[in-house]
């Protein structure tokens, strides 16, 4: 029995060395990407041009406002003395954002008067522009809770885990998941339909070999493929290259994640078994795939989308593999407190595993 | 059956003695035929639908009921008031608690919370007598864009008592003037890069099979012996995916303006002419993948990880393409997504068209990118064994 198995094991992975560009792009997915998303991509204010209007001439105030804009969070400061030609220039994308202050600014302020500032802003530049409005925002609630007359309001803020707000720990695991969930998907579900497809489902109807086992040892092989995959990039570039620490159990970490590639080689397992073709194997991974990643938080938290889909996030795997994978990186959350994720991903891992087995089974 | 059959043996000798667009459209019918039989038409439209209702709806920049324990440690009308900041608000889930700051964190590292405000013993005393007071601030920085937005919510909170119940003193306000997008509406915002990212994903994996399956099967030989050039060939694959695909362009358009409410104060003709280049682009990539593997499998996990993952990364929606470095920064310069988006952009929200240099700019790459693309199709597909 043990013998069948790693002899379907071996057969599965001969396959997968065989096509040495897959091999590649598996490295590329593990490793190589997330080493540029993590080294290249920002999640705040970046490179922004901005442009000030201060309708007085010398105010101190603004002067000390404009101190704020510096790099990298801004490349350029303009100065204007018109109007329009703020506008006009926002909309030649020579500056992203305008700030306008009104001539009676200084006195207005010191007399503690309420004065507006106009703040204008591209917002055709989608999440940079949210970023950027975030920073002014915070910049100008700064100001002035940093300009108060008499003593002051020192606010001492901390952020837990990760004091600068760096992307690159949690851009590199982001990714790092998204190439777990991505490969194991598809990897799976290829595995099956090739066979399909290319009709050697006969043979393996032939072989005295226990259908549940031939299935079984068909999984097992992607799923340590993508271990291997996990392994590799943890200890390059996480460990290795970004030296990112794992505050929590490294343990329970490779735990959660080998019955999350088995939860998602269920999903692949499903996908296979309703598929007539390998086309429409892409294309269900395309429709399944995009909304595990948008729903899994991460991006916005989860409890900050509307209801409906904060209920159907809890059929997702993504969404217990996303927390827990970030409580134990970032937080160092033990593991009592994290048990009701564990036991999620544990029961999703085994209905769709369970589903998929018997699918796929009737088919022999 | 006869009459079929007659006709397609008649159309069979035409082809090979006929001009040559009587062979093309031959090639062409039997691509039909074949997406008729394979029954993918109906995901092939269901899909950018229920992708473009899940990104329109399932992205939000908002962050809204953020769990916060504020521990106060004062307790006197002053602290009260601060503490009034976080409740009756969508931005906060408050809750006071009677604990030590300590086990509050705690509640952080164990992602019970989000936010902490610490209040300390002597803060009426100290705002009375104009001394410094501090107010701690802990929030959980796990995910960068959240722990931002949080600050900024924090910060107006804390300013706002500052400006109402404590002092007279100066009070500024701003006014946001979104250009383009004048509410700031998160849909607004993400559609247009939506409707890129599917016409990348969805026709790119509906090509990449085309010329692969038939070496599978076999079937390639037909072309290797029949008088078929490859440029006809290539065509002959091309035409009918760009076809059934198309409609996909302006399904996703008409979406956008009745379902979320876009508005579209651009150039239909900028949009028709950089979606038919972007969408060429898009069947090319599934062309190069299908000329390049030699299994199917090969091809669509190929095409995932050309398409899938960079797509999400280089669209802009959940990382800004403008503050990119190092290497991404090239990536997203080579990698054609980020030309369509900024394109569609002003279709939708902008409006210049055809007089802004930038657009016309823009639509000239994505030309050049097509021409690429179809080029190193053409070098590279073999018509011999």
């Amino acid at each position: 029995m043990i013998n069948q198995f790693l002899i379907i094991l071996k057969k599965e992975w001969l396959d997968l060395f065989r096509s040495k560009g897959l091999i590649f792009f598996v490295f590329y997915l593990f490793v190589i990407n997330i080493y540029i998303a993590g080294e290249g991509i920002n999640i705040d204010a970046r490179g922004v041009n901005i442009g000030i209007l201060d309708e007085k001439g010398n105010s101190v105030y603004v002067t000390k406002i404009v101190t704020h804009f510096h790099p990298p969070e801004f490349k350029k400061i303009y100065f204007y003395s018109d109007r329009n030609k703020i506008y006009e220039d926002i909309k030649n994308k020579k500056i992203m954002v305008g700030l306008i202050f009104p001539k009676d600014f200084d006195r207005f302020f010191s007399d503690g008067k309420q004065v507006k500032v106009q703040l204008l802003l591209d917002t055709t530049v989608a999440t940079l522009s949210y970023y950027t409005y975030t920073y002014l925002v915070n910049v100008i609630n700064n100001f002035q809770i940093e300009n108060i007359q008499k003593g002051s309001i020192i606010v001492d803020k901390h952020r837990l885990f990760n004091q600068n707000s760096s992307a690159k720990p949690y851009i590199s695991l982001r990714e790092l998941i998204s190439a777990i969930t991505l490969l194991s998907m598809i990897l799976t579900a290829s595995v099956f339909v090739r066979e399909k497809d290319q009709d050697t489902w006969d043979f393996m109807l032939l072989a005295p070999v226990n259908s549940y086992l031939i299935i079984l040892s068909k999984i097992i092989s992607q799923v340590l493929v993508i271990m291997v995959g996990f392994f590799l990039s943890i200890g390059v570039v996480l460990f290795g290259i970004f030296q990112i620490p794992v505050r929590g159990s490294f343990t329970a970490f490779i735990i959660v994640t080998f019955l999350y590639s088995i939860a998602t080689c269920g999903i692949g397992l499903f996908i296979a078994s309703i598929s007539k073709n390998i086309t429409q194997v892409g294309l269900l991974t395309i429709f399944i795939l995009i909304p595990l990643n948008f729903f899994s938080g991460g991006t916005s938290p989860i409890y900050s989308k509307p209801a409906i889909i904060q209920f159907v996030s809890y059929l997702s795997p993504l969404r217990y593999y996303t927390e827990t994978a970030y409580n134990l990186v970032f937080r160092g959350t033990e593991i009592k407190y994290m048990l009701d994720d564990f036991l999620g991903i544990f029961i999703i891992a085994s209905i769709l595993f369970i589903y998929g087995v018997r699918k796929i089974g009737r088919l022999f | 059956m006869i009459n079929v059959h007659s006709k397609r043996k008649e159309n069979f000798q035409k082809s090979i003695s006929c001009p040559k667009f009587k062979r093309l459209s031959g090639l062409i019918q039997k691509e039909f035929i074949e997406y008729l039989k394979d029954k993918v038409l109906f995901l092939v439209y269901t899909l950018p639908i229920a992708l473009i209702l899940v990104i329109g709806y399932g992205i939000n920049f908002d962050t809204e009921h953020i769990r916060t324990i504020i521990v106060n440690q004062d307790k006197t009308p002053v602290s009260y008031k601060l503490e009034q900041n976080f409740y009756n608000t969508k931005y906060f889930d408050s809750e006071t608690l009677d604990i030590g700051l300590n086990k509050a964190l705690n509640y952080i590292k164990s992602n019970k919370t989000d936010l902490v405000i610490a209040i300390p013993s002597s803060f009426e005393k100290n705002i009375v007598k104009g001394d410094d007071v501090h107010i701690g601030v802990y929030m959980d920085g796990t995910y960068p864009t959240i722990c931002k937005t949080m600050d900024g919510y924090v910060s107006s909170a804390i300013r706002q008592f500052v400006g109402d119940e404590v002092y007279i003193s100066p009070y500024l306000l701003y006014e946001p003037r979104n250009l383009f997008n004048q509410s700031m509406k998160t849909s607004w915002a993400v559609i247009p890069g939506a409707i890129a990212l599917i016409i990348l994903l969805v026709p790119a994996m509906f090509s990449a099979l085309m010329i692969v399956k038939e070496k599978e099967h076999g079937t390639v030989f037909n072309f290797f012996s029949s008088p078929l050039t490859k440029i006809e060939f290539m065509l002959g694959k091309i035409i009918p995916s760009f076809v059934v695909n198309i409609v996909t362009v302006y399904l996703l358009l008409l979406l956008g303006i009745f379902l979320f409410g876009l508005p579209f104060r651009g150039s239909f003709v900028v949009y028709t002419i950089s979606s038919i280049f972007f969408l060429l682009i898009s069947i090319g990539i599934g062309l190069l993948v299908s000329v390049i593997t030699e299994s199917q499998v090969a091809a669509i996990i190929l095409t995932a990880i050309v398409t899938i993952i960079p797509g999400i990364l280089y669209a802009g929606l959940v990382s800004p393409i403008d503050a990119m470095e190092g290497i991404a920064y090239y990536i997203a310069r080579v990698y054609p997504i980020m030309y369509y988006v900024k394109i569609m952009y002003d279709c939708f929200l902008v409006g210049d068209g055809f007089s802004s240099h930038v657009n016309i700019t823009y639509i000239f790459i994505l030309s050049i990118f097509t021409f690429v693309i179809y080029f190193i199709n053409y070098l590279l597909l073999r018509k011999k064994i």
